[in-house]
């Protein structure tokens, strides 16, 4: 499969830091250009606020409210807190999986670095909002489980189970899309046949549209689920 | 969205995990028995304690995850 540049390369101004090549990594562009679309969404929509919306701040109103709303379903009364984080992370990774619709562009994970910074993000995350809510000591003893003798076995396990978390996300989400993106890159590079042609606004076109939109809910779901395990360990347990 | 298409979404999205956090679970375990066998040189004992953690580990997740979610 031959190597398809993407429309923006950035000369790479990064080589202090130990980044080497003539570009920026395109994952990195991309998910530049994703933020950039992202700021400039947020921008147009709360320029002038009004109590009336315009259509644009409707638009980013309805998304707000909805992420609001998930959240509160998820994880409780108190779930509004959390927006922040989730509603950013969903935002950036829906903007990113569509990229990949338009020619040209590449998603920004379809590499494992951006979703691995993304798990990671999460990861340390919901592990700081448990030890905010319960304190270092009554978070670390949900892990050693409920007997007492039984806590250095149970220790290393429920670590284990924890650190499984950040991978099974990262790898997830980065596996769907760049499976999606190799399967697209390879239909376009045969397309002097036709049929991949019509098997890709048929098919792939769709199916890559829908997958876009289900692993974003499914990483965003699944880090609500680890933040409500985290903050209510006591009632998660009884279940 | 209503209470059962949330329910859907996070039945949907935990058993989609099962089996990544299965296969990571060992992994990780393996990897850290490694780890700690390179640095306090005592192979092969912390790799063999370790894998047996990974897989309690995975284990352990898969029977949590198929209890709450595999209804």
């Amino acid at each position: 499969m031959e190597h398809h540049p993407t429309i923006f390369q950035i000369p790479n101004f990064l080589g202090a830091l130990g980044i080497a090549g003539p570009w920026v990594p395109e994952h990195v562009t991309m998910a530049w250009l994703v933020m950039a679309i992202l700021v400039g969404l947020s921008f147009l929509a709360t320029r002038r606020l009004e109590a009336v919306p315009g259509p644009m701040q409707n638009f980013m109103e309805v998304v707000v409210e909805g992420f609001g709303n998930l959240l509160e379903q998820m994880i409780g009364p108190k779930g509004k807190r959390y927006l922040p984080l989730i509603g950013t992370a969903g935002l950036f990774i829906l903007v990113g999986n569509l990229l990949g619709a338009i020619p040209g562009l590449k998603p920004p994970t379809a590499n494992l670095n951006t979703t691995a910074a993304l798990a990671i993000t999460v990861f340390l995350s919901y592990n700081y909002f448990g030890i905010r809510e319960h304190g270092i000591v009554a978070y670390l003893r949900h892990f050693c489980g409920p007997i007492l003798w039984l806590a250095p076995i149970m220790f290393p396990i429920e670590f284990i189970g924890h650190l499984a978390r950040p991978i099974s996300l990262s790898i997830r989400l980065f596996g769907n899309i760049f499976g999606e993106e190799s399967v697209i890159a390879i239909l376009l590079s045969l397309i002097w046949l036709v049929i991949p042609y019509a098997i890709y606004l048929g098919v792939m076109m769709p199916l890559s549209l829908f997958t876009s939109v289900v692993q974003t809910f499914i990483f965003v779901m699944l880090s609500m689920v680890y933040i409500a395990g985290a903050v209510g360990v006591e009632h998660e347990e009884h279940h | 969205m209503k209470d059962n298409q949330v329910s859907l979404w996070r039945q949907l999205a935990g058993l989609s995990s099962v089996g990544i956090t299965f296969a990571a679970s060992i992994a990780i375990g393996a990897a850290v028995g490694i780890a700690l066998d390179r640095w306090l040189e005592t192979s092969p004992w912390f790799t063999i304690i370790f894998f047996v953690f990974g897989v309690a580990a995975g284990f352990a997740n898969l029977v949590k995850d198929l209890k709450r979610w595999g209804r």
